[in-house]
């Protein structure tokens, strides 16, 4: 990718040249949410937002953070991540689906670790439901709907379909 | 941006009444005398004047009708405050006809108050989209959109730039001498079916070859966004998606430079007669104010990347 190109990427995500992934991710879900549905702050605009307009926009939001994913993540190569099919999709937020969902988005754990300050073994055993290595129930649920939010997926789904795998467990370990 | 002689004239509008440009104005100008400035407080509020009453000054003793109607001049209505290096030029809140004042009248006194000494002067303008208000806010060197995180303010803004933008395009043209020209094609511009804004000014610039010209015109309108009363971590968001907006739908570059929180303490000092900044100066919304004076003269914007961590918009 060229010099202007990649500038032309940034602008597009409204970001300074130079950015680093995580706030590229950032921009990109901002963008394609704000551009995607109605809010109250698009629609007092709504005279100058064509839907064809609006669809070349999203378009183009899209194709800046494919281009740019794969040139900051040296032999990404992959997919952009799209929520709007793949994260829907997820029939039960369990350990595996938060590890898929972080791995398709070319997030390592210790990134995880620094951002949300939740350390680095439990996101561990989160992830690999090692529910005995686990905090006591009120942190665990602080901790996934901050690592939700930094997924950007449901977080209230997320704590409410992984705690029914604690608790089964928990009644488990009564028995 | 500063005028030559190092003197810079900052403009609060945004269209809505009561989104706080007063309360920015007074304190933003505070905030800019603490930093060793020499800062003039400017009531263009004409018809609602009440700037005075953010700096805990009951009645002015002297005011802009006596500009207007006495002929005295400006820089013998100056009013200090009890605030080191601010002054202020209280509003004319004697006249009753202030609404309607005369067009010339109004750009003598802009003429007036650019040649005053300071170092900042800010001109706290009053709501709606007129066009002595637009045009004030456009002689501005910088340019503040004040706004609020709810529906109405944002519409208001948007059709206050666009009023913004329409004058400096019409300005653009009548400087080439084709201001009838693009007239006729704003008449008629349902016949052509140039269902927006953007749509009417790319059409008419095409038609003169005018592209340039006007895409530099916006460019230079580049004005800042302040959300203030934000009530939840989310409003904040506001700032971005309208910067968002302005820079996809109508090629403004505005710059984000802050957001304050909803206080009550704020109304509460303004009815003791007290300026707030002085009154609470450890409250969060004082640190506010502060953090955005610092932006603004910094040039720092609001980034999303350290904004959005936990904050995100509700999917």
């Amino acid at each position: 990718m060229d010099e202007k190109e990649l500038s032309r990427h940034y602008e597009t995500l409204e970001l300074e040249p130079g950015a680093d992934l995580r706030a590229v991710r950032n921009a990109y879900y901002y963008l394609k949410d704000l551009y995607s549905q109605d809010s109250y702050d698009t629609v007092p605009v709504q005279e100058e937002f064509l839907d064809k307009k609006r669809g070349s926009i999203v378009k183009e939001i899209e194709e800046a953070y494919q281009a740019l994913v794969n040139y900051l993540v040296p032999g990404g190569g992959g997919q952009a991540p799209d929520d709007s099919t793949t994260f829907l999709q997820v029939e039960i937020f369990d350990g595996k689906a938060l590890r898929e969902i972080r791995e398709s988005q070319k997030i390592n754990l210790r990134e995880v670790s620094l951002a949300t300050h939740i350390s680095l073994e439990f996101l561990k055993y989160i992830e690999a439901e090692h529910f005995s290595g686990l905090p006591p129930e009120v942190y665990l649920k602080g901790y996934l709907k901050t690592y939700a939010e930094y997924l950007h997926v449901d977080s209230e789904r997320v704590v409410t379909e992984y705690m029914a795998r604690y608790d089964a467990w928990t009644r488990e370990g009564e028995q | 941006m500063a005028n030559g002689n190092g003197k810079t004239v900052i403009a609060f509008g945004g269209g809505k009444g009561g989104t706080g440009k007063s309360f920015l104005t007074s304190n933003m100008g505070i905030c800019l005398a603490r930093r060793g400035k020499k800062v003039l407080l400017v009531d263009a509020d004409f018809g609602g004047a009440n700037l005075h009453s953010f700096l805990g000054i009951r009645t002015p003793d002297r005011c802009l009708t006596d500009f207007f109607e006495n002929k005295i001049s400006l820089d013998q209505l100056i009013t200090p405050t009890i605030c080191k290096g601010v002054g202020v030029l209280s509003g004319d809140f004697r006249s009753y006809t202030a609404g309607v004042l005369n067009h010339n009248l109004k750009l003598k006194f802009f003429r007036h108050v650019q040649k005053l000494e300071a170092d900042y002067i800010l001109l706290d303008l009053g709501a709606g989209s007129h066009h002595n208000t637009v045009d004030t806010f456009l002689t501005a060197d910088k340019k503040i959109l004040v706004i609020n995180p709810d529906r109405i303010s944002i519409e208001n803004m948007y059709h206050f730039v666009k009023t913004c933008l329409i004058r400096e395009v019409v300005k653009l043209f009548t400087n080439m001498g084709r201001k009838e020209d693009f007239l006729a094609i704003y008449s008629s511009r349902e016949q052509l079916s140039l269902v927006n804004l953007r749509e009417l000014i790319d059409y008419s610039a095409e038609q003169f070859g005018m592209q340039d010209l006007v895409a530099d015109a916006f460019r230079h309108f580049s004005p800042y966004i302040i959300v203030n009363k934000i009530r939840r971590d989310k409003d904040m968001m506001v700032g971005f998606s309208s910067r968002s907006i302005l820079r996809k739908y109508l090629g403004i570059h505005a710059q984000y430079i802050g957001f304050l929180g909803y206080d009550d303490h704020i109304c509460d000092s303004i009815n003791r007669g007290k300026i707030f900044i002085h009154d609470f100066p450890t409250l969060h919304s004082a640190e506010e104010v502060k953090q955005i004076t610092e932006n603004f003269m910094e040039n720092r914007q609001i980034s999303l990347k350290t904004s959005i961590n936990g904050r995100k918009r509700t999917f």
